[in-house]
């Protein structure tokens, strides 16, 4: 029971994280490397307008920074270098990630910062589950569903897919094309706002959630990078693998996912429901 | 010219003291590594998140040849080859994905690998300390070259300069032959590439291996330089600075990258400089490394937004500005070379 | 047209019955082209027939779901694009400025990579047997830069030529290799009237001096009727008419199909 609680704990952290990876996937093609960025500067600034304002307001101004900051790297990273081959793509939201990291640092001088949510606790078997362990998995199945049912049964998935593989025949169409590409961005920053917020309330805010947004990309790439499913699968594996192994040695249990990672990479580098290999136009 | 040249920098430590030199030290291994990392990147287009591992691999392989073997005149001739099939081996396994998917995955299995290698590294570095009583630090032994001991900065200085020297060559000599034309070519369209009878797969795997291999002998020139094996000097801040040298220098530019090396590990000392005498509020001063690494990000987005080619290009255009000046264009009615 | 000088033989290029599809969508139905040699054979249809797509499938870029491709009398079928190059046959694209950023020179060594015999490692060393190969395919590479003339334009980076001029460098670097099969898609699209003419010329001389067998997408179907010795027209990834150029531009189908696509 306690070790299901913990995977489905970090499954869930997990899942969140990679989706936003996935919805950026999906529309650009791109994998978008400054997230970590984007959830340690909104998480900090969740902080410190909470111990100024309400609540509320604070989340209000969280979820409002990490929109225009996943704007911000489209409109900074991505837009002005459409049509370059990808790996410009891959360095500009390198670059960004880091430029918000080494600000965060600086100003908030890698403080651990408390952030209280209102939480209450009930008991599941004979643990103890704080409510905002419960909400995490709410948000991962609500979002996961959400997103499964959004892709499938609506245009956007479509939007997506065509924004994605024929650019320019889906402009053509009609397809909103900058409007798909700009909502991604702000939809993976919405997500890995809520997971900071909720990694936030039970760990503190630290620096180390920007390592902890990584795993996001982590799984991403081990489910497959354009499958909510895989995602959703390699969230799950990869917190079982590390609830498991954090029991025998700790230190291995946070470098156990880039293991896994480099694994499958290895033996199916298209990751575990991903389509293997799409093709470039010639 | 080239003569010129040699002279000038075999007098260079008689004229330069020694704060300087170890300065000029510092980015002749630089140099090395972030030329490695062009021929991965910036030629080949598969972008290394983890040259910091690939450093460390490097940075191992000298500790263990220091240590098990402990003949000194194994530290450079056996350490330097074994440091670099080591690094190329590594380099292999990482890119080993490049053979059947494209840029993206690869790049997360560089850092994925930069994390397994620190954790493998340490808990070996952990074995040597509990088992031969090594101490907290490693120490190393100096080099020793069998014809000269390499312990003072100037001798570091002719060593890394002949080593960098050979690097430069040796990497200017692939860049220009069917090797670099197949990366250069790879990395701006990988299927019509192959249909001209490149086999793309081969050669990424090999822009991985040379990459790697040149990374893990810095990492071990880098380890004998400071006599110590010190994995945590190299974070994921480390792999920053090396991709933003050859950003900054030039992607797809060996003198690119010698510039950009030279650049990135000189202009922290510039910015200190300009903190200092500019009264910056202090935390600037004690989260140093962080305000570093905000504006390696910054200049690395500039020019990939605004100056793809680098320093090179924009010298480039500079230069071409005055030689062409009043004019703005090139007549393409021109003399033969 | 001069015709007795070359008279076809075996057909270098064979494409038997190819099927490919993309998801649910056909996009080459039993496709049946023959190449001989030296032929230069025009392949037209309108837009979406499918005519990069049977490109894509001879060199191995898209994979037949049935049908063959035979190059030379050899079966390539389903082998990586990089070995069906190096069975001889070679391809120019329709944005020839993917590697703009080489020089002229550059570029067609590009080209020759095949030629080169020497391991990748031997690059190293600034003498001996890479450079010696390098030389001696420079010369090759020369020979074309005169072929196409070009030669003004040899130092100078592809992607500040004009556009008519990459198009012809990047002819040459497709031509460098020495192919037997060469397939043009849409050589003259963005052309003026004048570079269309200079590149048919050169087309031409290919055909009569190089003997080569060509495949050639076009859509300036007045180049093309005058120009092939003979027409494949696609529509909807079906052969619609195969033959002598006059007559397959009369048939009722070809009319149609571009009537059709007009409206």
């Amino acid at each position: 029971m306690n070790l299901a609680i913990d995977v489905a704990t970090l499954a869930s952290i997990n899942f969140l994280l990679g989706l936003g990876i996935v919805t950026v996937y999906k529309g650009t093609r791109i994998l978008n490397f400054a997230l970590p960025g984007v959830i340690l500067a909104t998480a900090y600034l969740t902080v410190t307008v909470a111990s100024h304002a309400p609540l509320v307001v604070a989340l209000a101004a969280g979820a409002l920074a990490a929109a225009a900051l996943g704007a911000l790297t489209f409109y900074v990273g991505i837009l002005p270098i459409l049509g370059r081959p990808t790996y410009v793509g891959i360095l500009t939201t390198v670059a960004i990630g880091f430029m918000l990291e080494s600000i965060v640092t600086i100003i908030w001088k890698v403080e651990i910062r408390n952030l209280n949510l209102p939480s209450a606790s009930f008991t599941l078997g004979d643990r103890l589950v704080s409510s905002d362990q419960a909400i995490m998995w709410m948000a991962a199945l609500g979002a996961g569903i959400l997103f499964g049912v959004v892709y499938r049964y609506t245009r956007v998935g479509l939007w997506l897919a065509a924004t994605a593989d024929e650019n320019l025949l889906a402009r053509q169409r009609g397809i909103p094309v900058m409007m798909v590409l700009l909502a991604s961005f702000v939809i993976a920053a919405l997500l890995g706002y809520v997971v900071a917020l909720l990694l936030g309330a039970r760990q503190g805010v630290t620096m180390a959630l920007g390592s902890a947004a990584l795993r996001g990309l982590v799984v991403a790439l081990v489910g497959g990078l354009d499958s909510v499913l895989g995602a959703a699968l390699a969230a799950v594996l990869l917190g079982g693998v590390e609830a498991w192994v954090v029991q025998t040695d700790p230190r291995l249990a946070t470098v156990v996912p880039y293991m896994v990672l480099l694994a499958v990479l290895i033996w199916r580098p298209w990751g575990l429901l991903g389509t293997p290999e799409e093709l470039e136009r010639v | 010219m080239a003569i010129a040249a040699l002279v000038a920098a075999a007098i260079v430590p008689f004229v330069f003291d020694t704060y300087y030199l170890s300065l000029l030290n510092l980015v002749f291994i630089a140099c090395i590594g972030a030329i490695g990392i062009n021929i991965t990147t910036g030629y080949a287009g598969q972008v290394n998140l983890g040259q910091a591992g690939f450093l460390l691999v490097g940075e191992f392989v000298a500790g263990a040849i220091a240590i098990h073997i402990g003949a000194i005149w194994a530290n450079f001739w056996i350490a330097a080859p074994a440091a670099m099939i080591a690094g190329a081996a590594v380099g292999v396994i990482v890119g080993w994905p490049a053979l059947r998917v494209r840029g993206l995955y690869v790049t997360l299995a560089t850092l994925a690998a930069f994390f397994v290698i620190q954790y493998l590294g340490l808990r070996y570095i952990e074995y040597l300390q509990q088992t031969l009583k090594t101490g907290i630090d490693i120490k190393l032994s100096a080099l020793d070259l069998l014809f000269m001991t390499v312990s003072s900065e100037r001798s570091w200085y002719y060593l890394l300069l002949s080593v960098t020297v050979v690097v430069i060559v040796a990497a200017t000599g692939l860049a220009h032959t069917k090797a670099g034309r197949a990366w250069q070519a790879l990395r701006e369209h990988e299927l019509m590439t192959e249909v001209m009878g490149i086999d793309v797969a081969h050669y990424k795997l090999i822009a991985f291996a040379v990459g790697a291999s040149l990374a893990s002998l810095a990492g071990m020139l880098f380890g004998f330089y400071h006599h110590s094996v010190n994995p945590e000097a190299f974070t994921v801040e480390v792999s920053v600075q090396y991709l933003a040298m050859i950003i900054i220098g030039g992607m797809g530019s060996i003198a690119g990258a010698v510039l950009g090396a030279a650049f990135v590990v000189l202009i922290p000392y510039g910015l200190e400089w300009v903190l200092d005498t500019f009264n910056a509020p202090s935390q600037f001063l004690i989260y140093f490394s962080a305000v570093r690494l905000g504006v390696f990000a910054f200049l690395m987005l500039i020019f990939l937004l605004l100056e793809p080619e680098g320093l090179i290009g924009l010298w480039e255009r500079i230069r071409r500005f005055f030689v062409l000046w009043p004019f703005r264009f090139q007549p393409l009615e021109e003399k033969r070379r | 047209m001069i015709t007795g000088i070359t008279e076809p033989s075996q057909p270098s290029l064979q494409v038997a019955d190819v099927t490919v599809k993309f998801g649910g969508l056909l996009a080459l139905d039993n496709v049946t082209v023959d190449v001989p040699t030296p032929y230069l054979v025009g392949l037209i249809g309108p837009n979406g027939a499918g005519k990069t797509t049977l490109i894509n499938a001879i060199t191995g870029v898209a994979k037949p779901s049935s049908g063959h491709v035979v190059i030379d009398g050899k079966d390539v079928t389903g082998k990586a694009p990089s070995q069906i190059a190096h069975m001889g046959v070679a391809r120019t694209f329709q944005l020839p400025q993917a590697f703009g950023h080489f020089t002229v020179v550059e570029t067609m060594m590009l080209g020759a990579h095949m030629m080169l015999k020497y391991p990748w490692f031997a690059g190293v060393l600034p003498f001996g047997w890479a450079r010696r190969e390098e030389a001696r395919v420079l010369e090759k590479v020369e020979e074309v830069i005169d072929f196409l003339e070009l030669e003004r334009y040899r130092d100078k980076v592809v992607r500040t030529l004009p556009y008519g001029v990459q198009k012809l460098v990047d002819l040459g670097r497709a031509l460098v290799p020495n192919p037997q099969v060469l397939l043009l898609d849409e050589p003259s699209t963005g052309l003026t009237r004048e570079e269309k003419e200079n590149m048919a010329r050169f087309l031409l001389r290919l055909r009569y001096e190089r003997h080569l067998a060509m495949l050639w997408i076009e859509h300036d179907l007045e180049l093309i009727t005058d120009l092939a010795d003979r027409l494949v027209a696609l529509c909807f990834g079906q052969v619609i008419a195969v033959g002598e150029p006059k007559e397959v531009m009369r048939t009722p189908e070809v009319v149609s199909a571009y009537v059709g696509a007009a409206s």
